[in-house]
This record gives structure tokens, C-alpha cells and sequence, in this order.
């Protein structure tokens, strides 16, 4: 148990909102801390465009926020930015699914064999501890420059994490439930799928968050070093133009992109997880 | 012993020891010439020192470890490998977090693939007082609670055998009698086989038929004495000098074995 | 003797199996070189002093832009924890701005700071913050109330308690922060240095790859792997040492 760390153990993964207990008020309470959020976000914006404006700062540093939008309108009207969010957005996913599916599916059969993962251990503990990035030329040396060195870039950051994680949380069940569900006569089937699975189930959707921001880092780094296409491409190109407005709206786009991916994914935590005691109560 | 010769026992345990061999360490005997036989619907318990190996015992009849020595029988079998046939119970409840209260009381139908799982857990959850709960998770029920889960669980799937490792040990004492009451209850209609193991002794003589004492390590058996005392166990049977009397004795014995374990000589 | 052996075999069949595909000319010599063919050219890189001045390149630019992130993290975790406006406030940018990958900072920044080590510092420096940020966010607002009660009752001052009781209390959380920051450090180091930067391991490593130098490039991504792995290692130890109060 002690080296638990090479796991990630499930914790909150974003900062809650605070809770706020007295029922009273709590209506206008809650409209005053959205305005004021959106006074801060406005008021940001505000002043970066007047920055520019004014001329304090050269728009050709930092753009400005009317700047981002025209060059977004643009790219959005071209066909451009849907093209690169697609391919984007497709290569992380693929990526995603096929590491996550194997790296649990792995995790799983490696927590049932004492003597495979004492076998594997040193080498996945090793691997996982790897910059892995520095393969990323390597990959494209291999793979040549195109989707599947992209997927198999973000496939080597990802895979990993889950196999790792999977692996921590199938031992670190609680022998308890295990020795009561083998007397009770389940199967070794049950077990997998009955104790095992929803047992680590809080470890692996630990690694999954991980691995989505993982898996869209993967991709991007690879668009950039050499592609022609998705959103790293896009924010690599506008930058070797100096067009910070392009860069910009890349990245505006695809932190949108990345934030709609971790909502949705809490989403589904939430649901599979709702036996789990929430860690805002306690 | 207070077997007859016509009905045979339902556990018999056969002269077992059992002695743990950790690498690189001493080998630990654990117990040493167990013979005990209990029949059928009896409640038998056992009481002795912590780390006696009163839950050794149970675990030869359970079939999780098998013994250095001699042998554990259930109806006149061998144990040999995990039995399926046996509910189990541990102080701590065993609760499958991810599970509501219902499907954990199913857990066992379902493996054993009993259709009509669903009425037979609920029947169950209503009997330990449960119903209005059968969808709470772990976390939102109390450790009696839990503990009840786990007594319907235990129950649910109908065992000739109940081995009880201290299942009330860790509830506080007003929740340990009214599962103790629950307990005696569901076993007065269903006449389930019993071997209970716990460290109070009043817990021990309100339960059992017979209650059986261990010496401190190695665990061997010290004395057994028969409770004959009216079933129900109601408040006037426990008031009783005779229940005193017999709380009083198994008292003595244990405390000369745990002052023993503790190296004081008496 | 004989498990640690036994331990250490799989790998020892994997590189024999590496060189075998080689040599018997399975995988082209070109995509694969033989495993003796990477290590004599990692002696020769070794040996003519080029890869300690880039080792040292990308050390001092990780060291710096871990050191900023861990300063400036955690100071801002610990106030965020203490301050319920201050967390009411940027809880929203937070939570749009974590996932965003930060390997997508990497042309932008090279544009504001140019080629040098700022420009790398600064991309390890956003790439960890929030990590650390949320180790100590966490830790801070988990100490129990309790802890903090008595020793403000035992007569701490505020800064004190702050110090002897939140700092310490939250020291497991901020560690774990850290653990990911390191290895998500070494990512962009290597992402940013392959990308634009005249020197570092990660340059040298797309360098020696346009040149055709195939065994060359095996031999630095295995030297800056071999340092990513040893300083996890290092790390666990540290952070073991300093939490050993837990271990029973």
C-alpha cells in the first residue's frame, strides 16, 4: 500500500463550488457570485481591448478580443476551424477510447495473475514513469506524418495511466467483500465483473480524467511538431505567421473543446459513481 | 457429549491444528486439538482470549484455510475447498459500497442465478426492519444498519450453516442487544445451525446452547458447558441468577486465560 | 538473488529481442537500429561533451519552471482554500482553463519570449501550476477543523497555526500536485524544446532526427527518459521521507 502514489487515488479532480448551507437567500446569493464572475470575465476582456486600443500594447503581441473573434468568424466561415476541430476532436477520441479500453482491460487481467504482474511490474511501473513524449518523433518517424502517429503518440502518454491505475484499484479492494462474494459462491466471472470492476471503477475514472487532458496533449504536441491539419496545426500556423488573433482563437476553441470533454466526463462519473459518498458533504 | 447416537452432528471438527508457517519467521500454532461437534440447529459459541484463533475455527469450516491437522466435517463430509453452502459473517460488514442495500442482500441469489431473487431480498430486508431503505448506499446507513444488511444477506440465501465471527463487535452496546434479540428471533423460525465466535461473554451465554472456551495460545479447548436455559431468551431468562451464575463462571475462566496471554501468572 | 533475477528478465529478453530484429534485418535498420548500435552512439554523443551541454540546458530550464509553479501553486492553493470569495470568484476560470492542454501555449509563448530558456520555463511554469494549485487547494481545505481548533486553542497564533497545522496537514495533497506537475513538466519540456529551442534534449532530439541520425536520436530520447524516470524515482523517495510519519 505504501507506494500508492504510482496510482493516482481517486480524489477531486476540480476545485467544488462552495457549498452554501443556510436555505435562505441562497437565491440571491448565488445571482450575486454569477454577476460578479461575469463582471470579472467582462471586465478582463475590457480591459485587454482597451490595452490595445489605446495603445498601450501593440495588437501584434497579443491581439485583442475583437481581433479573435473576426479571425474566429473567419476560419468558422472557411471551413477551416470545423475541419481542424474534427480532426482534433476524432484523433483525441480514438486515442482516448482504444488506451482507456486496453489499459483497463489489461489492468484487470494482470490484477488477477500474482505471478504476471510481478512479472510486469517493474517494467510498466518504469514505463509509466517515462517522459514518453520523447517517442513522439520516433512515432512519426515510424507512422509518417498523418492520423496515426497522432493517435499512437497520445495512445503512449494515455495507455499507462489507466493500466497503472486499473491495476492499483483491482488490489486495493477490500478482502472483506471479496472473501464474503467467493463464499457466497460467485464465480470467477463474478468476481470480475461483480466485485472487482466496480470496485476500482472510483480508481479508473480517477486515471480517465487524467487521461482525457492526456490524450488531447498527445495530439496536440504531434499536430504541432508535424501535420497539416487540427488545431494544433492551426495555432502552430498562425504563430509561425505572427498571427496571434489565429493563435488565439485556436486556443479559446479548443479550451472550450477540452472543457465540454471533462464536463461530460464528470457527467458520467457522476452517474456510475453515485454510491460514492460525495466529497462536498464531507 | 450431548449427541445422541441417531442424529449425526451437522459440523464436527476432528482434532484439528492449524499452524500458520510466515516466510522467513517462526511457525505460529494458531490451535491445537480441536475436537467439537455441533448439531443440527444448535447454536454453539466460543469465547477465549483475543488472538486465540477462535477465527481459525471457523475459517476450517468455512473451507477458506485448511488445517495442519485432522479435519472439519459438514454432514459427515470432508471439508476441502471454499463451501458455497455456508453464510458467513465478520465484524465488519462487507457491504458492497457501489451496491444499494437490496442488491447487496441479492448479491448471492444472483450468483447462484435464483429468479426470483428480487422478493426474496425484499422479504428479508423487511424482516432486520430494513424496508424503507432497500435503496441506500452504504454510506447513507448506520453500522447497525449495515450490520442488519449483512444479516439479510447472510440469510438470503437460506444456509444450512452460519459461521458468525464476532458480527456485533464493532456496534455500540444498545445496538448489539437489539441485533442480538433480532438474531435469536430469525433463528428460533428458521433453526439454522450455528457457530458463533465472540469475546463477550454475556453475549456468548445469551446466544448459545453450548458455549465452548479457548485457552490463550496456542488455542486449545479449555472447558464447554451447556447453557440450559429457557428459549425465548426473553428479559426474564437474562434477569436470572441462573444466567448470572453462568455469565459469572465463563468470566472466570476467560479472564485466567487473558490474564495467561498477557504473561501474568495467577 | 534468484527473484530479483527473475524480476529483471523480461527486459533483459526484451532488448535481446530488439537487437535480434535488428541484426537479422526484420525491421530495417533505419526504423529500428540495433540496441549496441544506440549505445556506441550515446558513448560517442557522451564523450564529445554534446549531450551534458544540452542535459544541462533542459535540467536548469526544468528546475526553473517547476521551482516558479511550486512557489507561486501552492501559495495560491493555500489562498484560495483560505478564502471563500477568492475561490467563488476564479473557481469558474479554473475549471474552464484545467483541461485545456498546455502543450497548446507552446507556439504562442515562443512568439512573446523567443527561442531562449524563458520561453521553456514559462510553458513548465502555466503546464504545472494548476496541478499544484489544486494539491494544495485540496489538502488545505481537508485539514480537519479539529486540528485547527485545538491548536488555536492551545494559544497558536494565526500564522502558526497556519504553518504548523494547514502546511503540514495539507503537505500529502501538495506532494501528489507535485508528483503530476513532474511528469507533465517533462512533457512540455520536451514538447516545447522539440518545437522551438537551440539546445536542450528535446532539440537535439528532433536535430539529430531531420539529420538522419536515427541511432543517435534512440540514444537521447533514451538518456532524457532515463533522467524522467530517475527523477520520479528520486521524488518517490523524497516523498516518502517526508511523509515517513505516516508509514505505520
Amino acid at each position: 500500500m505504501s507506494s500508492d502514489i504510482d496510482s493516482a487515488a481517486p480524489a477531486a479532480a476540480i476545485i467544488a463550488e462552495p457549498v452554501v448551507d443556510e436555505a435562505a437567500g441562497v437565491d440571491l446569493f448565488r445571482r450575486r457570485v454569477i454577476i460578479a464572475r461575469t463582471l470579472l470575465c467582462v471586465g478582463a476582456l475590457v480591459v485587454w481591448q482597451a490595452a490595445v486600443s489605446v495603445g498601450l500594447i501593440d495588437a501584434f503581441w497579443i491581439s485583442s478580443p475583437v481581433l479573435v473573434v473576426v479571425e474566429m468568424w473567419h476560419l468558422l466561415t472557411s471551413g477551416e476551424l470545423l475541419n481542424d476541430i474534427w480532426m482534433t476532436v476524432s484523433e483525441a477520441l480514438i486515442a482516448f477510447v482504444v488506451s482507456s479500453v486496453l489499459g483497463v482491460v489489461s489492468g484487470l487481467a494482470l490484477s488477477r495473475s500474482v505471478f504476471w504482474d510481478d512479472v510486469f511490474a517493474p517494467i510498466i511501473v518504469a514505463l509509466n514513469s517515462l517522459p514518453r513524449i520523447a517517442l513522439a518523433p520516433l512515432i512519426i518517424l515510424w507512422f509518417g506524418v498523418g492520423v496515426a502517429a497522432k493517435v499512437v503518440t497520445a495512445f503512449t502518454l494515455v495507455y499507462f495511466i489507466l493500466l497503472v491505475n486499473t491495476l492499483g484499484g483491482a488490489k486495493n479492494i477490500d478482502n472483506d467483500i471479496l472473501t464474503i462474494a467467493q463464499l457466497m459462491g460467485a464465480s470467477k466471472r463474478d468476481l470480475l465483473w461483480k466485485v472487482v470492476l466496480p470496485s476500482a471503477l472510483p480508481w479508473i475514472f480517477a486515471a480517465l480524467s487524467i487521461a482525457l487532458t492526456y490524450s488531447l496533449l498527445g495530439v496536440i504536441v504531434a499536430e504541432i511538431l508535424a501535420s497539416n491539419q487540427g488545431l494544433g496545426y492551426l495555432i502552430a500556423a498562425s504563430a509561425g505567421n505572427f498571427n496571434t488573433a489565429g493563435v488565439f482563437a485556436g486556443l479559446v476553441v479548443l479550451a472550450a473543446i477540452a472543457w465540454l470533454f471533462s464536463m461530460a466526463m464528470r457527467k458520467i462519473e457522476a452517474r456510475l459513481l453515485r454510491w460514492k459518498p460525495s466529497t462536498a458533504s464531507a | 457429549m450431548s449427541v445422541s447416537a441417531s442424529a449425526p452432528p451437522k459440523i464436527r471438527l476432528n482434532n484439528i491444528g492449524i499452524t500458520f508457517r510466515p516466510r522467513d519467521r517462526e511457525p505460529v500454532v494458531a490451535v491445537q486439538n480441536i475436537s467439537l461437534e455441533v448439531a443440527t440447529g444448535a447454536i454453539v459459541t466460543v469465547v477465549g482470549p483475543s488472538g486465540c484463533g477462535k477465527s481459525t475455527i471457523l475459517n476450517a469450516v468455512s473451507g477458506l484455510l485448511t488445517p495442519s491437522a485432522g479435519y472439519a466435517e459438514v454432514d459427515g463430509r470432508r471439508v476441502a475447498g471454499i463451501r458455497h453452502d455456508v453464510g458467513y459473517m465478520f465484524a465488519r460488514d462487507g457491504m458492497m459500497p457501489w451496491r444499494t442495500a437490496l442488491r447487496n442482500v441479492e448479491f448471492g441469489l444472483e450468483v447462484r442465478g435464483v429468479a426470483n431473487r428480487r422478493e426474496i431480498a425484499r422479504d428479508w430486508l423487511r424482516r432486520v426492519g430494513l424496508e424503507k431503505f432497500e435503496g441506500h448506499y452504504r454510506h447513507e446507513l448506520s453500522q447497525g444498519m449495515r450490520q442488519r444488511v449483512a444479516v439479510a444477506r447472510t440469510f438470503a440465501i437460506d444456509p444450512d450453516v452460519l459461521l458468525m465471527d464476532e458480527p456485533f463487535g464493532a456496534l455500540d452496546a444498545q445496538t448489539r442487544g437489539i441485533l442480538q434479540e433480532e438474531l435469536l428471533a430469525i433463528w428460533g423460525m428458521t433453526r439454522k445451525t450455528v457457530l458463533f465466535v465472540t469475546h463477550d461473554v454475556h453475549e456468548a451465554v445469551l446466544l448459545a446452547d453450548r458455549v465452548v472456551v479457548m485457552s490463550a495460545r496456542p488455542g486449545r479447548i479449555k472447558t464447554t458447558l451447556n447453557i440450559d436455559l429457557p428459549r425465548p431468551r426473553v428479559a426474564e431468562v437474562t434477569r436470572s441468577q441462573r444466567f448470572a451464575d453462568h455469565c459469572q463462571e465463563i468470566w472466570e475462566l476467560v479472564r485466567e486465560e487473558a490474564l495467561a496471554a498477557s504473561g501474568v501468572r495467577t | 538473488m534468484t527473484k530479483l533475477a527473475l524480476r529483471y528478465t523480461p527486459i533483459v529478453l526484451l532488448i535481446a529481442a530488439w537487437e535480434l530484429l535488428s541484426r537479422t534485418g526484420v525491421v530495417a535498420k533505419d526504423v529500428l537500429p540495433a540496441f549496441s548500435t544506440v549505445m556506441l552512439r550515446l558513448w560517442e554523443l557522451c564523450t564529445d561533451g554534446q549531450m551534458l551541454a544540452h542535459i544541462g540546458a533542459s535540467m536548469f530550464r526544468i528546475c526553473g519552471g517547476l521551482a516558479l509553479g511550486i512557489t507561486v501553486g501552492s501559495v495560491l492553493g493555500f489562498l484560495l482554500a483560505a478564502s471563500t470569495t477568492a475561490q467563488r470568484l476564479v473557481q469558474p476560470s479554473l475549471t474552464f482553463l484545467y483541461p485545456l492542454p498546455k502543450s497548446a501555449l507552446i507556439p504562442i509563448i515562443i512568439i512573446w519570449l523567443g527561442f531562449g530558456n524563458s520561453a521553456q520555463i514559462a510553458v513548465i511554469f502555466l503546464g504545472t501550476l494548476l496541478p499544484i494549485v489544486l494539491g494544495a487547494y485540496n489538502g488545505a481545505k481537508g485539514v480537519e477543523n479539529t486540528l485547527i481548533w485545538s491548536a488555536r486553542s492551545l494559544g497558536a497564533s494565526v500564522v502558526e497555526t497556519e504553518w504548523q497545522i494547514t502546511f503540514r496537514a495539507a503537505l500529502p495533497d501538495l506532494l501528489s500536485g507535485i508528483r503530476v506537475a513532474l511528469a507533465l513538466s517533462f512533457v512540455l519540456l520536451i514538447g516545447s524544446e522539440m518545437i522551438g529551442a537551440q539546445r536542450g534534449m528535446g532539440y537535439l532530439i528532433a536535430y539529430l532526427g531531420d539529420g538522419g541520425d536515427y541511432a543517435g536520436m534512440f540514444a537521447a530520447a533514451f538518456v532524457i527518459t532515463a533522467i524522467g524516470f530517475a527523477a520520479d524515482r528520486g521524488y518517490l523517495a523524497l516523498y516518502h521521507y517526508l511523509l515517513r510519519y505516516r508509514e505505520a
